[in-house]
């Protein structure tokens, strides 16, 4: 009997860990760095938010474009896509504010939407970081 | 001074080693964070992200340019 309820807190106490990691990196994902900062780990938050923003901004700062669902057509746009919106609050913001419109005529623009993408992906690694950190698979 | 700020932002055109070294700064503090426990390991590894980002930019452009020295 002591056993059985043990086996149940113990899944209770994983599931409830398991709970908790999902939405750290989420929080994650929306603001890059808030995750590190949830777990107190204070220098890595700084230091990854510093070069996601960073990267994301340099990205919108040499004209890169933002992909809209409405105007998802080809395989590669879909890809795109799917990096920017891995950007999660930046690229939300980014929507709001009516920029991204890109410019695809100038190799900068190209760059652009390049490091948009890559900001966007480099937040997912992040996010998967922070959910193992805290899930203690990770230090 | 925020208006200022986005000016600048809209104006960036930077030379093409100078995106390469911009992109590979980012890329690797997100990999050597993520990728690696220890802050020594993560150093170690950051600098070599960045190194190989480097080194395979400059040994593609020469391929590039072996191919097609125009």
């Amino acid at each position: 009997m002591s056993t059985r309820n043990d086996s149940t807190a113990l899944a209770a106490a994983a599931a409830s860990a398991t709970r908790r990691a999902n939405l750290i990196a989420i929080l994650s994902w929306l603001a890059p760095g808030a995750g590190y900062f949830w777990l107190k780990k204070w220098t890595r938050g700084a230091l990854i938010a510093t070069a996601v923003i960073g990267m994301f901004l340099l990205g919108l700062g040499m004209q890169g474009q933002i992909y809209q669902f409405s105007q998802l057509g080809d395989l590669l746009s879909i890809l795109g896509w799917i990096g920017d919106v891995c950007g999660g609050g930046m690229y939300f913001v980014t929507q709001l504010l009516g920029a991204g419109a890109g410019n695809a005529y100038t190799v900068w623009g190209n760059y652009g939407t390049t490091f948009l993408i890559s900001a966007g992906l480099l937040n997912l690694l992040a996010a998967t970081d922070v959910r193992d950190i805290a899930l203690g698979r990770k230090k | 001074m925020t208006y200022a700020f986005f000016i600048w932002l809209m104006a960036l055109k930077f030379s093409h080693f100078t995106t390469v070294i911009l992109f590979a700064l980012c890329a690797s503090v997100v990999f050597a964070i993520t990728l690696r426990e220890e802050p020594r390991e993560q150093i170690k590894y950051g600098a070599f992200c960045f190194a190989s980002f480097l080194g395979a930019t400059i040994v593609a452009g020469w391929v590039m340019y072996w191919i097609n020295p125009r």
